[in-house]
């Protein structure tokens, strides 16, 4: 019978001893790392998701063969793995000339290394559905969709520690008002900083200064100015060329789309 | 054997030789062309032309030496043409049915494709046929004559696909609250894209229900899940709310120019 261990700190390195189960829980993941002399056995399932119902809560297991001496488990905060699409619960509007810092929330995902740099899982806290950024069915490309309540003011964000805080500063001066109905958030180009409240990435910047121009895009080399002194955690993902961030962003906001 | 015939016959063999070396190369060098550029097929085709058309030049080179007159020959290919053409005519459509699939790309090797009521993975694009695997592992020849005469479906082309779900509601059922099941179980079911919307169309009053359509989108690769998981929670969701999906129903009416069938409760009588 394994010994179970107390819940260790968040992110970094973990002792994993062999005989030794390791369990965590990161929003509705809960997860189980059993340590054995050759091998690791990785257990994980989702409780009160709104995508898995009583009768398909699953554990899904399997276990990676390793080396005898390898006795750390390291957890890193990840991005999502495509962007995410964020629905603001209200349309959010922002009037010309008007500057607005809005906060997104998204779930985390939690990637789990050994010693040797085997990953053993890449998994999110919580599930979320598919679907598609594009402006038709032909071309675009698939995300996640996510709702968010698009908050302005820090006071009034949950912060948890599986939830990720992408800070989006938008200008508008583009002679009308800007109506915000979703948000494609490129997650997997950003990096993390580690706050002491949730996670956030780099800060997302945007000024529009055309009716039909979505502007100057600049992804905040800094960690967000609300933590000046926030460590960076991890990398983004994906390293796009400027071109391809560009791209994307152009994209940003959704332009009414024929399908 | 004279020495005129044996340095005829060393210059052909030179000849077939040089041929054969050249053929080498040249596909070695067909080799080289991106497959971005021409595509699988179109390098298959290329390679095929070069070394064929080499062997042939070199050939008719090689046949030469020993002083044949090839007009005689060519002469005589009119004819023999005639008798060729009449002889393959199938498969000199197929072939050039086969060139104008390749040009137009419809669909490559490791697409999933429908033709008439076969469904597979296409394997290889030939010059007289499509080789397709069916997803019971069976391997399927196709004329690629047939292809181009019957429409053909390419089901991997782009990365979304919806599914149509047909399902009948009984009569007595209130049809926005059953539209709004169907919603909430696509809102509710993450292979289920968010955008594009799902949809519910009425169809039409059926014989024994009301039709209705329930289209949602999803990812190509998660179709197989996404058909069955959407079935499994509507008959959930329909059985939660009690809604009922109606077998068909027959009644049986005599017309108004007769009575109504006499109907009698016999236990009943018996209680009496």
């Amino acid at each position: 019978m394994n010994e179970k261990t107390e819940q260790p700190s968040l992110w970094g390195d973990n002792e994993l001893k062999v005989e030794q189960t390791w369990t965590s829980e990161f929003g509705n993941l809960d997860l189980a790392i059993a340590r054995s002399a050759f091998e690791v056995s990785v257990e994980y399932k989702y409780r009160q998701d709104r995508y898995v119902n009583e009768a398909r809560k699953e554990v899904a297991r399997y276990r990676v063969v390793v080396d005898d001496t390898d006795h750390t488990l390291t957890l890193r905060p990840s991005t999502a793995d495509r962007n995410v699409v964020v629905r603001p619960i209200q349309t959010v509007r922002v009037p010309d000339g008007a500057k607005v810092r809005l906060f997104i929330g998204t779930p985390i995902w939690v990637q789990g290394f050994l010693a040797g740099g085997e990953k053993l899982f890449d998994l999110p806290s919580e599930i979320l559905s598919d679907t598609w950024f594009g402006k038709n069915t032909r071309e675009g490309e698939v995300c996640y969709a996510n709702q968010t309540q698009a908050r302005l003011s820090l006071e009034k964000l949950s912060q948890r520690p599986e939830r990720l805080i992408t800070p989006v500063t938008i200008e508008n001066h583009g002679g009308d008002t800007l109506v915000i109905e979703r948000i494609n958030l490129p997650l997997p180009q950003l990096s993390i900083y580690e706050t002491g409240a949730s996670p956030w990435t780099q800060a997302i910047e945007l000024r529009r200064s055309g009716r039909h121009d979505m502007g100057q895009i600049v992804l905040s080399a800094r960690p967000p100015a609300e933590y000046p002194d926030a460590r960076l955690v991890s990398e983004p993902r994906r390293h796009e060329d400027e071109a391809l961030v560009e791209r994307a962003l152009g994209m940003l906001f959704d332009e009414r789309r024929s399908m | 054997m004279d020495s005129v015939d044996m340095i005829a016959l060393l210059r052909a063999a030179v000849l077939l030789l040089a041929g054969w070396g050249l053929a080498l190369l040249a596909v070695r060098n067909v080799n080289r062309i991106p497959d971005e550029m021409v595509g699988l097929h179109g390098k298959s085709l290329i390679r095929l032309g070069v070394r064929y058309g080499i062997y042939i030049i070199f050939g008719i080179m090689a046949i030469r030496q020993f002083g044949f007159d090839l007009t005689v020959l060519l002469g005589t290919a009119g004819i023999l043409t005639i008798a060729i053409g009449f002889a393959s005519q199938t498969s000199a459509s197929n072939l050039i049915a086969g060139v104008f699939l390749l040009t137009e790309r419809a669909f490559s090797v490791g697409d999933i494709i429908k033709v008439g009521e076969t469904v597979g993975e296409v394997l290889s694009v030939d010059l007289l046929s499509v080789k397709l695997r069916t997803f019971d592992n069976l391997y399927i020849r196709i004329p690629n004559e047939n292809l181009m005469k019957s429409t053909v479906t390419t089901m991997s082309r782009f990365p979304i696909r919806r599914y149509d779900l047909q399902v009948g509601i009984a009569y007595k059922e209130d049809l926005r609250s059953a539209r709004d099941v169907l919603l909430g179980v696509a809102r509710d079911f993450h292979l289920c894209l968010d955008e594009p919307a799902p949809l519910v169309i009425m169809q039409g009053f059926g014989d024994s229900s009301v039709n209705l359509q329930f289209s949602v989108w999803g990812l190509r690769e998660n179709f197989l899940d996404l058909r069955n998981g959407i079935q499994e929670r509507v008959k959930e969701a329909f059985d939660r709310e009690g809604i009922e999906i109606p077998f068909p129903h027959r009644t049986l009416y005599a017309g108004s120019a007769t009575d109504p069938l006499p109907i009698e409760i016999v236990e009943e009588k018996r209680k009496e």
